[in-house]
């Protein structure tokens, strides 16, 4: 898959036809939306209003990507940077305190309405939670990546991430009683 | 499922069940339209440095045009008449094949405004260089270079149905580009 992308991106720079990018983007888009998803917490309309924009932004500096590389966790990159400027999400250092965080009012249920219990309960997260859990814990992201793309410390980012488990450990018990 | 003694970390099975959640989301049908139309106004699909060939093709047929009138201008051809502002106005879907060379393009331009210099018709003309800027009272902001202006020339020609059928014989129109043509307030 890897390298089909990066021999389809390759193929695209060198020719900028439309059938190049036809391929590139039906290829790659399924799974820059499903992260625009997790980030924005199952509200598919700004999650694909970030996938638009990182296309353009990830076209217009295609030839400066650096082969060899993940044409993956690059496109990955625009779609992190692209939600937190849409969403204004600098989490910063004075904005890590639980309460204030917890006052985030979370998405609207009816987004995750058909999502698994587990999948609920990540969207359910502030946004602040949900972005490091998700990039960690679910994209794999390290923590200096994550620094780098939502423009926060390091150790912002692993503070962020301890208090985002714990929540949704909480958000889990939640849910589970409910069903009891 | 979770039931990690620390309330910082996962288990294996926690975490497993965590990574399981990377899945990819079908896009909406309308998706890929929305970003090809954007990528059309913006000249996504065309090779690098094709973007600006028809104002740098202006910009270069005006130059020649123009030596080729100052030598003319040693036996000055009286013209009068009112003169008409052409703009060149980008259009997205306006392409030269890519089997033209720019030194064809240029000929293409060359051919059309020698006559007018040496005729002493063509009064002005050049390209719109460098990034556009639309300013208002409280901004400034950077224009799409794939829209708007890419060149201009003041001619002069007998009334407003001169100026529109030379205006036709752009080669900018021949390749799908709009002129607008105006006639300059005379003093």
């Amino acid at each position: 898959m890897s390298e089909t992308a990066e021999a389809r991106l390759a193929a695209f720079v060198r020719r900028r036809s439309e059938a190049d990018f036809r391929a590139l983007y039906h290829a790659l888009t399924p799974g820059m939306l499903g992260l625009a998803m997790r980030l924005c917490g199952g509200e598919r309309a700004s999650a694909e209003d970030i996938v638009q924009e990182s296309w353009f932004r990830a076209v217009e500096r295609m030839d400066r990507f650096e082969a060899p590389g993940s044409v993956v966790r690059w496109l990955n990159g625009f779609v992190v940077r692209c939600w937190s400027e849409a969403r204004r999400a600098t989490i910063r250092e004075e904005a890590t305190d639980a309460a204030v965080l917890d006052t985030l009012a979370p998405p609207d249920a009816s987004a995750w309405s058909e999502s698994p219990v587990l999948l609920q309960a990540v969207y359910s997260l502030p946004e602040g939670y949900r972005a490091v859990l998700v990039l960690h814990d679910v994209e794999g992201f390290t923590h200096a990546e994550i620094a780098e793309r939502l423009g926060i410390d390091e150790g912002t980012s692993k503070s962020q991430l301890s208090r985002a488990r714990r929540k949704l450990r909480e958000r889990l018990s939640v849910s589970m009683e409910n069903r009891e | 499922m979770m039931s990690g003694t620390d309330l910082d970390e996962w288990t294996p099975d926690e975490a497993n069940a965590l990574a399981a959640l990377r899945t990819p989301a079908d896009p909406s049908p309308d998706l890929y339209g929305r970003v090809r139309a954007a990528f059309g106004r913006r000249g996504a699909f065309e090779k690098p440095g094709r973007r600006w060939l028809v104002p740098l093709a202006v910009a270069a047929a005006i130059v020649l045009a123009y030596v080729a009138g100052l030598r003319a201008a040693a036996d000055p051809v009286s013209v009068s008449g009112p003169q008409y502002a052409f703009f060149l106005l980008n259009r997205p879907e306006a392409r030269w094949p890519d089997s033209v060379s720019q030194a064809q393009i240029v000929e293409e331009f060359r051919l059309w405004a020698q006559p007018l210099a040496v005729s002493g018709r063509l009064a002005l003309g050049d390209e719109l260089a460098g990034q556009r800027r639309l300013v208002d009272l409280t901004s400034v902001r950077t224009g799409d270079p794939a829209e708007g202006l890419s060149g201009f020339f003041v001619v002069t020609a007998p009334d407003d149905s001169a100026a529109v059928e030379l205006a036709r014989t752009l080669p900018h129109v021949r390749q799908g580009g709009v002129v607008a043509v105006q006639r300059l307030l005379a003093r």
